[in-house]
């Protein structure tokens, strides 16, 4: 929660805006006003959160974002002619604008929109594969523990503080330096490492949850166990866990970026938003736009994700339904 | 208070012991071995090198270098020669205070994180300092002024600070700052043309300001939206309607009754936010060549100096659990509705 990114076993932002989100809007906003039509917990909360404008315009940026990252590169490469891999030491550090380099060329003459572009299928691939690995491992993890309590709960419990009590950078450095990854382990570590926040809400709520009438009403009339993890405590996790998702997804964009930055993440020739940024001391004097192109479309990712994780928050959590 | 104390130092036991197991296990499925580094010289001999790897304890199963580093080999034989001969061993173990020698470096582990740490906490404990004082007077003023362009600010700058990531605003702060306009210095501690006179702030200052400010940007940003929020929730509470309707003055209001109840949560929130920052600089500090546990960390992660690493990131955890341990005794002691 401090410091951007680390800090903070299990990513940051989300920690206190979890926190804040229950508390805030308890205390804010007017007690629900009785429901006067019945609609699925899906319906109202896409209904609201269409009507939340902020959070429309950063789905649609994200959105378009990661299309351009998929289909980009090989367009902007025939049209304009450009390979983004073949090094041409005459077309170094170019300003933006000159030829056909839209965004300048980098060090070794490689067009930097082309990369950026590259960059960005890693850095969000990374972003999007880590979150659900991470969410889905701490939904799991999370309701066994919340839900069958006792030794499990202790084992749980006991990876969760070790795991959390480890600064998560050194763990990161460390893990990162053992596995030197490539794009695929990348997203497994950060997936291995980020569950622990998502399954400590988990396992709160599911905790709670398991003493409410209607759990101990379905246990009653003979619900299985599997189908009463899966169908009545899970839908009630929703909230937690798009919100989570996507809230992660941004912290990871930062994390990788870090870690690429030192050199500890994606490696070179592999672009990413992270490495592209390795070597920026270097063009201090020579090429600024190379330090400011990545970190703009770091920022630009990482707030759609976290104004569209407080938009999801507000959009699918009943105590903020206003008319 | 003190048995509470003594359950949270024994309920630390068992992480502790993680920590250790986890960072050893991580340390042993590091491709590349120290032996190698340190005998990257034509003139070694596979002899030599044996040696070596006896001597360093590499020639033993895992579970026993494990025991070796926790609890120390002074009472094992060693057989550094291979003849069935051997001295008792001098390392006296984690446990100990011992963590053993810095391979690269040549000097005990101890020793040489003792000397990076106070730079560290220089920095971090600056920008904590930075960052509390900005960011609770902020979230306090913009949930007083609820709703008002000040309160979008702020809002606004706590998602940005949220968002952006430190090590590139570094860096753009240092084209702008030390690059273009050559105000500020641009990496390092101190000026290093000069002779070294020990520590003097004066000299310190200007190195200080890039880095302080980008983590306290971060801690400004997480501090002035829990204060907003905590200050909102105190605001709806009946004793301040009460202290407003017996015609108290606002600015007793906002300050004895409002200011106090909503900051108890954040005061407590300084232990983790000291212990989480000995690991969140490292980034920074490796963009403004700082020299503190991060940079060391990063050097000796690119030298394989395996007890290195291992000491780093023990005593970087145990200065973060102390850090948590830290803010939960501030909890009891500054919220006196709880009692333990």
């Amino acid at each position: 929660m401090f410091c951007t990114y680390w800090s903070i076993p299990g990513y940051g932002y989300n920690t206190m805006a979890t926190a804040i989100a229950t508390s805030q809007e308890t205390a804010l906003i007017p007690k629900l006003e009785a429901q006067h039509r019945s609609e699925s917990l899906w319906a109202r909360g896409l209904r609201s959160l269409r009507r939340d404008r902020l959070s429309v315009v950063a789905i649609v940026t994200l959105g378009l974002l990661t299309l351009a990252c998929i289909i980009g590169p090989p367009i902007l490469e025939r049209s304009l002619n450009i390979d983004s891999n073949r090094t041409n030491v005459v077309n170094r550090f170019k300003t933006p604008g000159t030829g056909n380099a839209i965004l300048g060329t980098d060090q070794l003459g490689r067009d930097q929109l082309v990369r950026l572009l590259y960059g960005g299928r890693v850095s969000l691939a990374v972003a999007y594969g880590a979150s659900l690995m991470s969410i889905t491992l701490g939904v799991i993890l999370g309701a066994v523990a919340g839900y069958y309590g006792g030794i499990i709960d202790d084992v749980i419990n006991w990876f969760i503080s070790t795991l959390s009590s480890i600064p998560s950078i050194f763990l990161l450095i460390l893990v990162s330096v053992v596995f030197s990854p490539t794009p695929e382990i990348l997203i497994i570590l950060l997936g291995l490492f980020g569950w622990i926040e998502t399954c400590r809400l988990v396992r709160g709520e599911v905790f709670s949850l398991k003493e409410r009438e209607f759990v101990i009403a379905a246990r009653a009339s003979g619900v299985p166990t599997r189908r009463l993890l899966t169908h009545h405590l899970l839908p009630n996790l929703i909230s937690i866990v798009l919100v989570t998702l996507t809230i992660n997804a941004g912290s990871l964009i930062l994390i990788e970026a870090g870690l690429s930055y030192l050199g500890l993440g994606i490696r070179p020739p592999t672009p990413s938003w992270g490495n592209m940024l390795t070597n920026a001391r270097q063009y201090f004097s020579t090429g600024t736009h190379l330090v400011i192109w990545p970190g703009v479309m770091i920022v630009i990712t990482v707030l759609c994700f976290y104004i569209i994780g407080d938009g999801l928050r507000d959009a699918f959590d009943p105590r903020t339904q206003q008319h | 208070m003190t048995r509470y104390l003594l359950r949270r130092i024994v309920q630390a036991v068992p992480t502790l012991f993680g920590i250790t197991l986890l960072s050893f296990l991580l340390m042993l499925a590091t491709p590349g071995d120290p032996v190698t580094l340190i005998t990257f010289n034509p003139n070694a001999t596979p002899e030599g090198t044996a040696t070596l790897r006896r001597q360093l304890g590499l020639d033993q199963p895992p579970l026993v270098q494990y025991i070796y580093w926790l609890i120390g080999n002074d009472w094992v034989k060693i057989d550094a020669k291979g003849n069935g001969s051997g001295e008792y061993g001098t390392r006296r173990g984690l446990l100990r205070g011992d963590f053993g020698q810095s391979i690269i470096l040549k000097r005990p582990v101890l020793e040489v994180i003792a000397e990076r740490v106070p730079a560290t906490l220089l920095l971090t404990g600056t920008a904590v300092l930075v960052g509390y004082i900005v960011g609770v007077i902020l979230g306090l003023f913009a949930a007083l002024f609820h709703r008002s362009w000040f309160d979008q600010l702020v809002r606004v700058l706590s998602v940005l600070g949220n968002a952006v990531p430190g090590f590139w605003l570094g860096l753009i702060l240092i084209i702008i700052f030390s690059v273009q306009l050559g105000v500020l210095p641009m990496s390092g501690m101190r000026d290093i043309t000069k002779p070294s006179s020990g520590f003097n702030l004066q000299e310190t200052l200007p190195y200080m300001v890039m880095p302080v400010f980008v983590i306290a940007l971060g801690i400004i940003a997480s501090i002035s939206r829990y204060t907003r929020v905590q200050v909102l929730e105190v605001l709806g509470q009946d004793y301040v309607r009460t202290a407003y309707a017996k015609g108290l003055a606002n600015r007793r209001v906002y300050f004895v009754h409002i200011a106090r109840n909503a900051l108890i949560p954040i005061v407590t929130l300084l232990g983790v936010a000291l212990g989480s920052l000995i690991g969140g600089a490292v980034i920074i500090e490796q963009v403004f060549s700082w020299p503190g546990l991060g940079r060391l960390v990063i050097e000796a992660v690119g030298t394989r100096d395996y007890p290195l690493i291992m000491g780093s990131v023990v005593i970087g955890s145990v200065l973060y659990i102390t850090g948590l341990l830290i803010s939960d005794v501030l909890y009891v002691l500054v919220d006196p509705r709880i009692r333990l």
